[in-house]
């Protein structure tokens, strides 16, 4: 410590008179930014380490501050260390960390070099997925650890921490308070996605992707294509199409995707199609690009993938059939034991759920019969699932009218329509907008429109 | 997959001098690789003797691969040529005593060119026809003598008996009549030239029409389409419209372009009408667009077309195009293919105007009066006896594959239509098929979508199927509610995110602003910022009240 800086005992001092968080905000963070570096970094002589005396939740702003330069210092594995981030991060207060969001990011940074550095990335998971936890200020809202995380997940192959996060659907992005840019928010979507798609859960895996790439954009991004690419081949496995993206797409983004996406667009024409062997040839023309964008192991997913959609398909025209029939239909005939392998398969679906049969043995070779889905749908468990859907769909609309409302009311906003008149891009002016536009129009100041709308814009949300 | 008429051979038996394999799949036929093929369209010009046709030869896309063939204009008519053996009902000179003018030629021609037990008599007849006319297409004439005397030489039959004056080439007559067709035009188009020059509204319009039917005469159909197109500006009357658009009409079908027929037809239709003939126009006009409609594989609209035609055509008044027979025959054929069953009984069995065409054709009638009463074996057995012979028609053969298929694809539905279960093997029986072509069949008619059953294949049963609608719905409401509640989260996102500036930018040296890379958010009052503010508020709020409007509006759709 230069001697210049204030000693440990001045700035525990200090710390703990801070008790609540106003006095946090308006006296200890001035003072402990302008501190040094080198004051937290460095390590106490003999004494007691300074740390101690601190309670991770009651002055977690400072503890903050004394564990990112003591992670930035470290090497090697360091019990200790990571027992006080451990007890660091299960008891500190959101509301604390949250006003040093840099601070909490690098500490992240830090914990996972830390982390990596000792080869054991897994260590950085689970502290880190409880942090995030409690630096959201609701548990949808996006922070600039959450790419850090997944990618953490994904290099060291445990997803089962970030499960409850991932599930939870991001709806709430405030760069004001998290300082969060764009590349976050794709970059958690793209690993999030991949994480679901590890799991083999391709329904959330699309959302994700789809996600990516539909986020607002004025050029294209590289991972909006990537997320794109793997979108295309998740959607073929879960759906056996592509799902059309939606109408708001960025046509900067749209535009990117046809120039690079094509093996993939050629790819998903083909397997809609569903003649296997048209499909297999478009897989090996298609082999060395998936490769090289790692996505092979999907597009092989999805070859098997369709053996059970065409099975599923068979379910439909038929009633029963046997299983060397079956085996010739979904084109695996030639296949050498080809009829086992169906069997397998079928069985497989009929655990899963995916098709209602029943095998028997009766005749050589087996007959397969298809049933009728047994769900009459005529318990209190539909009953209630229904209920449940419509408690959700109404309290959506009713964010949604309230969020059009919110805008339509807006000076700003009858500002520009006025400024544009009523065919300003598609939108239909109807007869009360119409109405109030006239009466708005002498409330509005011309001279202090920006004003306005940083006003409007911190207060409606 | 596509079903085909009849692949048992077994059923071939009893009809004698049938093609084999009646042209079950394209690898079957035998195509006559003749160097000259007829095509539709006569390219040849006046004045050159001797000019063959042009020669193509290649497969049909549409014809023989289940007639899906659009009537796309653009699309170049290559037509495979099919043998015929021996067709079982003709009778060459009743069948072609019904024509007159320019299409007796063409049909003969025609029918020589792919019946080669008729070939002889055809060309002969033809060949008399052109000489009794006149005629002043002296390349035809020539063309046709050269082929008699290909076929003779290859041992057709009936070639024996053929008179020499119809082997040799007349040549002082042919070039009397080339020399004729030269005056002619010369003549023809030095009046037209001094019409043109008194500006006379009403010569210039006759010098024209002359000078068409002149082309036309000698078989040059691309000038005579023009002269006559060209009397368009020159027309005052609406009988001169009228008489414009059949001079067209006719060209154009005997060039086969059909979508022009069908332009001058409504143009036609629209005019005031012409108190003379006034039926006898509608039912060419009618009998016109039904032609084109079929050329066109717009099977519904032909088969009105020709139901509509009325009474004025029975005695092959329009016989320079279509004749009664074949009024009964398209009609008939395109009817069966394409309507449901009440406008079977309203349109065909109750219509009276068309019972007379009919008569004509009795076999039609027996094949519909079949259909509707469900008498498949009757039905098929007919198509069968006689596809020999529509395979011989100018503008039906390359149809019949896919009215066939039409009507057997219906008569199966209509079959299955009123059981709970269906026996295969009953009803391959009465379909004169074998039980797999059946099941595969109608497998592809089920994923159509045109049956609704599934198929026991142990015990070759056809179960029809009874979907349990209220657990659809419900199935289809838990999706809709999740897919609302997704896209509605997706949304409120997404305005968040463009009301907060997280929208993927470019590096900011390419923009030129001064914004910095790390906050570009945070940059208060930044104008261009402010500006994509309120280009967004626009943006968003358009997008929740689309959102809100449309959303139930596309679950409807799908």
């Amino acid at each position: 410590m230069a001697p210049s800086d204030p000693s440990f005992d001045e700035i525990i001092s200090k710390i703990q008179a801070a008790t609540d968080i106003a006095a946090v905000t308006k006296t200890l963070a001035p003072y402990l930014n302008n501190l040094n570096d080198t004051v937290f970094a460095a390590q106490p002589s003999g004494q007691a380490d300074p740390l101690d005396a601190l309670d991770p939740a009651a002055h977690s702003f400072a503890y903050l501050h004394f564990l990112v330069h003591r992670c930035k210092a470290s090497h090697g594995f360091d019990h200790a260390l990571l027992t006080k981030v451990w007890a660091f991060v299960t008891s500190c207060d959101g509301e604390q960390v949250r006003l040093a969001s840099h601070k909490a990011m690098s500490f992240a940074e830090a914990l996972v070099k830390v982390a990596t550095d000792t080869r054991q990335p897994i260590i950085a998971i689970k502290p880190l997925a409880i942090f995030i936890q409690r630096l959201q200020a609701s548990p949808g809202q996006l922070t600039m650890i959450h790419p850090l995380l997944a990618k953490t997940c994904l290099l060291a192959q445990s997803v089962k921490d970030i499960i409850p996060i991932l599930n939870n659907d991001i709806s709430d992005v405030k760069p004001q308070q998290t300082h969060i840019n764009y590349k976050d928010f794709l970059l958690y979507h793209y690993y999030g996605g991949m994480i679901y798609a590890f799991l083999k859960n391709f329904e959330r895996a699309v959302e994700f992707f789809k996600l990516a790439v539909s986020a607002p954009a004025e050029v294209a991004s590289a991972i909006q294509i990537e997320a794109h690419k793997k979108y295309v081949l998740t959607s073929l496995l879960q759906y056996g199409r592509v799902l059309p993206l939606p109408k708001y797409i960025a046509s900067a983004v749209q535009r990117t995707i046809k120039v690079q996406c094509v093996a993939y667009a050629d790819f998903a024409t083909a397997y809609e199609k569903k003649s296997n062997g048209a499909i297999r040839t478009e897989l090996e023309k298609a082999k060395p690009i998936f490769v090289r964008d790692k996505n092979f192991g999907l597009a092989k997913q999805c070859m098997e993938a369709l053996h059970r959609r065409n099975i599923q398909d068979l379910t439909r025209t038929y009633l029963t059939l046997s299983i060397e029939n079956i085996t010739s239909l979904i084109g695996l005939g030639s296949e050498p034991d080809g009829a086992r392998r169906v069997e397998g398969i079928i069985v497989r679906m009929i655990e899963s759920g995916a098709v209602f049969a029943t095998i028997s043995h009766e005749h050589a070779g087996g007959m397969v019969s298809f049933l009728d889905d047994p769900n009459q749908h005529n318990n209190t468990i539909t009953m209630d699932m229904i209920n449940a859907q419509i408690q959700k769909a109404t309290a959506i609309t009713a964010k949604l009218s309230a969020m059009d409302q919110a805008i339509s009311s807006m000076p700003a906003f009858f500002n520009k329509q006025g400024s544009h008149g009523p065919d300003h891009s598609g939108y239909p002016m109807d007869e009360s907008e119409y109405s109030m536009h006239m009466g708005y129009d002498n409330y509005i100041d011309e001279g202090a429109p920006l004003s306005l709308i940083e006003h409007f814009s911190e207060s409606f949300l | 997959m596509d079903p085909r008429l009849s692949p048992d051979p077994t059923s071939l038996d009893p009809t004698p001098g049938h093609t084999s394999s009646t042209m079950d799949t394209s690898a079957d036929n035998h195509a006559s690789m003749d160097s000259d093929m007829f095509t539709d369209s006569q390219p040849a010009s006046v004045g050159t003797p001797s000019s063959l046709s042009n020669v193509t030869l290649t497969a049909d896309g549409g014809s023989n691969a289940g007639g899906g063939a659009e009537g796309n204009s653009k699309r170049k008519r290559f037509v495979k040529v099919v043998e015929v053996d021996a067709p079982n009902n003709l009778d060459l000179d009743a069948y072609i005593a019904t024509y007159k003018g320019h299409t007796k030629v063409n049909r003969l021609e025609f029918i020589a060119d792919r019946c080669p037990s008729l070939q002889v008599d055809a060309l002969k007849l033809a060949i008399t026809e052109l000489r009794n006319t006149n005629t002043m297409h002296v390349s035809r004439y020539i063309n046709l003598v050269r082929k008699l005397n290909e076929a003779v030489k290859f041992g057709a039959p009936g070639g024996a008996s053929v008179s020499t004056d119809l082997l040799t080439v007349d040549k002082t007559w042919a070039d009397n009549q080339l020399l004729k067709a030269k005056q002619q035009t010369d003549l023809l188009e030095g009046e037209l030239k001094n019409y043109k020059r008194n500006s006379i509204k009403e010569s210039i319009r006759m010098g024209n029409i002359e000078l068409g039917n002149h082309y036309y005469a000698c078989g040059d159909l691309t000038s005579a389409h023009r002269s006559y197109s060209r009397t368009r500006d020159y027309c005052t009357t609406s009988k001169h419209i009228i008489e414009l658009c059949m001079n067209v009409i006719k060209a154009s079908i005997e060039l086969g372009n059909f979508p022009h027929v069908l332009t001058y037809v409504v143009k036609a239709e629209s005019t005031p009408e012409v108190a003379q003939d006034k039926e006898l126009t509608k039912a060419k006009l009618k009998a016109a667009s039904g032609l084109a409609n079929l050329d066109l594989s717009k099977y519904p609209a032909a088969a009105r077309d020709f139901l509509s035609i009325g009474e004025e055509l029975v005695g092959n008044q329009y016989g320079d195009v279509i004749s009664a027979n074949d009024i009964a025959v398209y009609g008939g054929l395109c009817a069966l293919a394409s309507f449901t069953r009440t406008e079977l009984k309203r349109l065909v069995i109750d219509n009276v105007g068309f019972r007379q065409y009919l008569e004509l054709e009795p076999h039609i009638r027996d094949l519909i009066q079949g259909f509707y009463n469900s008498n498949y074996a009757l039905c098929l057995d007919i198509m069968d006896k006689w596809k020999n012979d529509y395979l011989l028609d100018l503008h039906l053969h390359s149809h019949i594959e896919a009215l066939y298929t039409n009507v057997r694809k219906k008569a199966l539905v209509q079959f299955t239509s009123p059981f709970l279960t269906v026996d295969l093997t009953k009803m391959a029986k009465s379909f004169s098929t074998t039980v797999p072509a059946l099941e595969k069949e109608l497998v592809s008619l089920i994923i159509g979508g045109q049956i609704e059953a599934r198929i026991d294949s142990q015990q070759k049963i056809l179960w029809a199927k009874q979907t349990n609608k209220r657990s659809a719905i419900f199935d289809r409401s838990t999706a809709m509610g999740q897919d609302y509640e997704r896209e509605a989260k997706a949304l409120v996102l997404r305005m968040q995110m463009m009301n907060n500036g997280l929208v993927v930018k470019g590096p900011p040296g390419e923009r030129g602003g001064p914004n910095d890379s790390e906050n570009p958010f945070d940059a208060p009052l930044h104008p261009r910022g402010v500006r994509d503010g309120r280009e967004m508020f626009a943006g968003t709020r358009a997008n929740v009240s689309n959102f809100l409007s449309s959303f139930s509006r596309d679950r409807h759709h799908r």
